[in-house]
């Protein structure tokens, strides 16, 4: 069996501690081949569509009926509503509120 | 502080897949990946940067598997170490051919191999080839102690065995290296 000489090794080996790998170029391989992650792709697909939608709005003069619309609403009698939709659509929202709280109480451990 | 700073680059690569982050950490850590592979194949430079993409990749992809217990470095060589297992595994005949390579360095003595066409110097040829004498675990074992400086435990925890079996790679490693470098003449002031 042969006697393991230490200093030896550590002096064999010194120089090859110093050696830095340079880059040239192998970060922006690695970097090209990284796959898109599907958190990121929803992200830009969004992106696509909010720009989408605004284009649209402008090229479409999205404005219009959304200002005859409040001006329909400002023009209406309080009188002329009916009243089921409304209790309606007030039942509904209160529920939400009711849902949300609640869930809100057990997130916070009340 | 070094930490920290990986830690942050690391959670925003999980968190939010910072591409810019993982391009800073494939920056700082690819020389001594790259290195560390390159021991591992014996200077083939091609393998070593194939073998080293794939480790970046691969950490990528399992980048929430880290738990900042070790350090990022250590856990990257962990998943190259695995890069390079599943490359030996998979080129099994090319490995039995390596062998045949390396039983010719050893019965000559010399550094004469195909590694020679690589743009090294003499100094790390010889290096390559005193490292063609290990088995591959023992030269993993060997270049993680003396060119990286890991202690036992992080090289048993990278190559994931027992720090005895680390500790009996080492020893017949370096046995062999002492054997080669004094058949050789090396006596250490070259």
């Amino acid at each position: 069996m042969t006697e393991i000489d230490e200093q030896l090794l550590e002096q064999f080996f010194q120089p090859a501690k110093a050696v830095k790998v340079e880059d040239n170029g192998f970060t922006n391989r690695v970097m090209r081949k990284v796959p898109y992650s599907p958190v990121c792709l929803s992200y830009m697909w969004t992106a696509f569509c909010v720009l989408l939608g605004i284009v649209a709005f402008v090229v479409f003069v999205g404005w219009q009926p959304i200002f005859k619309a409040i001006i329909s609403i400002l023009n209406t009698n309080i009188g002329d509503l009916h009243p089921v939709p409304i209790f309606m659509t007030a039942g509904v929202l209160i529920s939400l509120a009711v849902v949300e709280l609640i869930q809100k109480m057990e997130r916070l451990q009340i | 502080m070094q930490s920290l700073s990986d830690i942050s680059l690391v959670a925003q690569v999980a968190v939010f897949h910072n591409r810019r982050a993982f391009d800073q950490l494939v920056r700082k850590y690819q020389s001594p990946v790259r290195r560390f592979l390159l021991n591992l194949t014996l200077g083939n430079e091609a393998l070593s940067d194939d073998l080293a993409q794939d480790t970046f990749l691969r950490a990528y992809t399992h980048i929430t598997q880290f738990q900042g217990i070790a350090s990022f470095q250590t856990w990257l060589f962990r998943i190259a170490y695995n890069v390079y297992y599943d490359h030996c595994r998979k080129m099994s005949h090319e490995k039995l051919e390596m062998r045949d390579v390396n039983e010719k360095i050893t019965n000559d003595g010399t550094a004469q191999s195909s590694f020679q066409t690589s743009s090294h110097s003499s100094l790390k040829m010889d290096i390559h080839a005193a490292m063609a004498t290990l088995k591959e675990e023992e030269r993993a074992c060997v270049t993680l102690q003396l060119i990286d400086g890991y202690p036992i435990e992080d090289i048993a925890k990278m190559m994931d065995m027992p720090a005895n079996t680390v500790k009996s790679h080492l020893r017949r490693g370096k046995e062999k290296l002492t054997t080669y470098l004094k058949n050789n003449g090396y006596d250490g002031n070259r």
